[in-house]
């Protein structure tokens, strides 16, 4: 009887369970609502069990995880994993002084740890550890979103109580539906780092596991950290690496672009090629008159690297201007524009030019066939209607397809190329001093753009120095790189007891134009008059003329270094990597300042630059914020601009274009009517320079100010009358603005390891 | 006696005639008051100064309303924080005040009385005032002026000299110290004294690495 009742009790017992189970929590289940790698790392190594029915059972505390407490269980086991992770970080880094200090095994060490924890790392850690890995790292490092970062107990919601299955568990898992389709995952794998495989493996999983955002990688132009190169100040040229070892990084790019054809083949069999289709362009028709009057004569190219002493350098040497120092008195001719290179000369017998040297029958690579160019871009057209929806954004215009040059192939196109001797020897030394982050772009760019490179300033635009220049109307023309021989300038008395101070101005009659006033007519700028002395003075071997006005020389050393911004920015443009103006020119310029600093060590002196660009330099070197303080300042200003204030680095401008968006016919006329303020208040402020150094007359310089406030204001009015269209979403912009920025990481980095290296000397030296 | 009433108004007015307002701030304003259908009508400007506090919270300090555009950088050196003003009437630069926390992490690391002197370090062209002391917020600052000239732009166009001025703010914390820099050009440089003593003082270190 006890039995009976005993089984009967049983049995309603039993009977009762499933309705128990059924009024408490759900409890989750795993075959349901699959838990991605993460997911699976987290509770496995942390006491939990998925079973085979789909339960996650606690070990520890004997129950089954609820589908609610899922996603607040996951948020602490990966608070947890960050936690460990960034004190076993600070177990590493407090052993020493500083963290620039941490020796190669500790830092990998670092570099493992982070890279193991990257998933559930948030923004500030992500910001703290970037310095440890290289931009091609770090570009495939941020394609992995956080996660769980902004889970908490505090800011968790509650999860939907509608079926587990369309909702992920945890705010960020994946079905295995989505991360098989996640494209990181069946991404090339672009960034190898070699030096951390096993701690690649669960961020690796993590990897395939997010859904991470589709972003191009920036494979053209990265190569491997400067890291290799242990010392940038190597006082002795390293001796030519073989090609295999040269681009580690560069090769598997290569072999996994989809257009494997478009590798520039070795110059070898390149005279068999085809013919590229690039139109000929006039190459020895430069202004050829001056040059019988002023034939110029360049010395030896030299073969050896730069020597200490006061002439290192000397190539394409103007006569008046001694290669690598001002101080050597010679007669001055007068300033003829120089043909550094003919690029696109015809593949037929030897052109032969009066005091131009003679330029090689030669035939460009295959690779250069049609030089990639990014698309002009597109006017705003302004609209009646102000809010009128515009179509949606054309696609992006595809990247130019670019093979990687190395370093064998590059100095063979040099030495094979249409360059002359003087070009060749600038060129060649670019390739051994540039600093090492720039040298692949350098190398694509010269190799595939065959930039034809004149020394003339009337071609230079505004700028002082250098200026790049492609003909949009024909897009396959050659690139034009111009050079200015010397600055042009009158010496001014600067206020009642201030004292003479040089003023420089442009040659291009284009600048004066633009200005509204007519380019002065100085002495200095006139092709025919002669001077009636020369002087060696602050600008080199200085031409005076009747007028006071002054020609200055610039060495040669100093020009390959303005070659070398000119050719990056040209390479930048080429590639699609100017989208941010300041970020492109922060990271030219640094490879310029790295690549004079270079030059600086190793010949002891500076006197190889002006005395702007030496200033600049030592600023550079000795007070490197105030000095780049300063160019933050200049470059924000209304005639140069850069960088514009409200935007800021590309980062931030990413951010402002993208808040920016809520009111976009507002930001759109904002951005209108800044630009058109801002030419306004540039030509202003010139033409006050002008009026101030006398070089203007004083009434012509107040009827252009007034036409140009005048101007100002009438567009400025019609743009209030017609606001701008609202632009349509453009990726290809946001993209370009993250590229910009890691430009930006590239750069800091590369100057950052200089002055380490820099700091260590010091130290050692005390 | 009209003349003596009239020198001190105009002597008054001059320094607010000499800082007409900025260019940019004139284009902004003009967008945000034109009438525009289906937009929203922007928020007016504060009157007061704001707070700002950057993403990495290296400071928090107070801001002009209007003007004065903050952003945040890595450069070689660290995290620094610009905050660009208005732009010099010869449009070569603009007012800049920027904030960096240098600590041994830095690159160019040396201690906060070797980098006074470093920066105070003068030169053809360069000179220095110099130190004194001033209780602030985040401590005891270190002010001292420097004057230079450099002939901006030095890239292109009309590069002519021009003698810059720079405010300078050294504050300790511990080890590492801030250093406060607001370089404008010396022909208008008390235009923005009071903004940077200002902003000196309510400055207020938050969480520094």
């Amino acid at each position: 009887m006890i039995t009976r009742a005993a089984l009967l009790l049983t049995a309603a017992l039993l009977a009762a369970g499933p309705a128990r189970a059924s009024s408490s929590p759900a409890v989750y289940d795993a075959k349901a609502a699959p838990l991605d790698d993460l997911c699976k790392e987290l509770l496995t190594g942390n006491g939990y069990e998925i079973r085979d029915d789909g339960v996650v059972w606690d070990k520890i505390g004997e129950a089954a995880v609820t589908r609610d407490d899922m996603p607040y269980l996951l948020s602490r086991l990966a608070s947890a994993k960050r936690l460990r992770a960034l004190l076993e970080i600070n177990n590493i880094i407090t052993r020493y002084d500083a963290e620039r200090k941490l020796t190669p095994e500790d830092k990998e060490a670092v570099r493992q740890l982070v890279r193991a924890n990257w998933v559930v790392f948030g923004v500030a850690p992500r910001n703290d550890f970037r310095s440890y890995f290289s931009v091609e790292e770090l570009e495939t490092l941020d394609k992995i979103p956080s996660r769980f970062d902004t889970m908490s107990a505090i800011t968790m919601t509650d999860p939907p109580i509608d079926s587990v299955t369309e909702n992920p568990p945890s705010v960020t898992a994946l079905p295995p539906a989505a991360v098989a389709a996640a494209p990181v995952a069946a991404a090339p794998a672009p960034v190898a780092p070699p030096a951390a495989p096993q701690a690649a493996a669960p961020a690796a999983a993590a990897v395939a596991a997010v859904p991470a955002r589709v972003i191009p990688t920036l494979t053209p132009l990265m190569e491997p950290p400067s890291l290799k190169r242990e010392s940038p100040f190597a006082s002795a040229p390293a001796p030519a690496p073989a090609p295999a070892p040269a681009l580690p990084v560069a090769a598997p790019v290569v072999a996994a672009s989809p257009a494997p054809a478009a590798v520039a083949p070795p110059p070898a069999p390149v005279a068999a090629a085809a013919l590229p289709a690039a139109p000929v362009a006039p190459a020895a028709v430069i202004p050829a008159a001056p040059v019988t009057a002023a034939p110029v004569v360049y010395t030896a190219a030299p073969s050896a690297p730069i020597a200490a002493g006061p002439a290192p350098i000397a190539f394409g040497a103007h006569p008046a201007a001694p290669a690598a120092t001002f101080r050597v008195e010679a007669p001055a001719p007068p300033a003829v524009p120089v043909v550094y290179a003919a690029p696109v000369a015809p593949p037929v017998a030897a052109v032969v030019a009066a005091g131009l040297g003679t330029l090689k029958v030669w035939t460009p690579p295959a690779g250069a066939a049609a030089p990639p160019r990014v698309a002009p871009k597109a006017p705003v057209v302004a609209v009646a209607k102000p809010a009128a929806p515009v179509a949606a954004a054309p696609p992006p215009p595809e990247p130019p397809k670019i093979a990687a040059v190395s370093e064998a192939e590059y100095e063979k196109f040099i030495a094979e190329g249409p360059y002359n001797s003087g070009g060749k020897a600038v060129l060649e030394l670019l390739g051994k001093r540039a600093p090492e982050f720039c040298l692949p772009l350098l190398r694509r760019t010269v190799v595939g753009a065959i930039p034809q490179i004149v020394s003339d300033g009337a071609r230079t635009g505004a700028e002082l120095r250098a200026g790049f220049t492609v003909d949009a109307a024909n897009p396959l023309a050659p690139p034009l790189i111009a050079l200015s021989p010397g600055p042009v300038f009158v010496v001014v008395k600067q206020g009642m007891f201030g004292g003479r101070e040089a003023v420089l101005v442009p040659e291009s009659t284009k600048a004066w134009a633009d200005l509204g006033v007519s380019r002065p007519r100085l002495d200095a700028l006139r092709e025919d008059a002669s001077p009636v002395s020369t002087e060696n003075g602050d600008w080199g071997a200085t031409r005076l003329y009747a007028d006071g006005s002054r020609r200055g020389s610039y060495s040669t050393t100093e020009m390959a270094g303005e070659m070398l911004e000119q050719l990056l920015l040209l390479g930048l443009a080429r590639e699609g990597l100017d989208a941010s103006p300041y970020a492109a020119r922060q990271w030219a310029r640094t490879a310029r300042l790295m690549f004079y600093a270079r030059l600086k060590e190793e010949t002891q002196q500076d006197n190889f630059l002006d005395p702007d660009r030496r200033a600049e330099l030592r600023g550079w070197l000795d007070h490197p914020d105030e000095s780049e303080d300063l160019t933050a300042a200049v470059w924000s200003g209304s005639r140069v601009q850069l960088l514009d204030p409200r935007r800021g680095p590309p980062a931030a401008a990413l951010d402002f274009e993208t808040r920016q968006r809520d009111s976009c016919v507002r930001s759109a006329l904002e951005d209108a009517l800044a630009e058109n303020a801002r030419r306004g208040a540039a030509r202003v402020g010139e033409l006050s320079t002008l009026a101030d150094a006398g070089l203007v007359d004083s009434g012509a310089a107040k009827t252009a100010a007034r036409a140009a406030a005048d101007e100002e204001a009438n567009k400025r009015l019609a743009l209030i009358v017609r606001p701008p269209a609202c632009p349509p979403a453009n990726p290809a912009r946001e993209e370009g603005l993250r590229k910009a920025s890691l430009l930006l990481t590239e750069a800091t980095r590369a100057e950052r390891l200089l002055r380490e290296h820099r700091a260590g000397i010091e130290n050692h030296a005390l | 006696m009209l003349s003596r009433l009239l020198l001190p108004l105009l002597i008054a007015l001059l320094p607010a005639s000499a800082r007409a307002e900025d260019w940019l701030v004139t284009a902004q304003k003009t967008a945000a008051t034109t009438a525009i259908a289906g937009e929203p009508v922007p928020d007016a400007p504060k009157k007061d100064w704001v707070p700002y506090e950057p993403a990495s919270r290296l400071f928090r300090a107070d801001l002009p309303p209007v003007g004065w555009n903050a952003f945040e950088e890595e450069d070689a050196l660290g995290t620094v924080v610009r905050i660009l003003g208005p732009d010099d009437p010869s449009g070569a630069l603009r007012a800049s005040l920027t904030v960096r926390l240098v600590d041994r992490d830095s690159p160019a690391f040396a201690p906060a009385k070797q980098a006074v002197e470093g920066m105070r370090r003068g030169g053809p062209g360069r000179e220095a005032t110099q130190v004194r002391s001033i209780r602030i917020g985040a401590g005891l600052a270190r002010i001292f002026e420097i004057t230079e000239s450099r002939r901006v732009p030095v890239e292109s166009g009309v590069s002519s000299s021009m003698e810059l001025h720079q405010y300078v703010a050294v504050i300790p914390r511990g080890e590492a110290y801030y250093v406060v820099r607001l370089v404008s050009a010396r022909s208008n440089y008390l235009d923005y004294r009071d903004d940077f003593m200002r902003f000196l003082k309510s400055l207020k270190p938050v969480g520094a690495r």
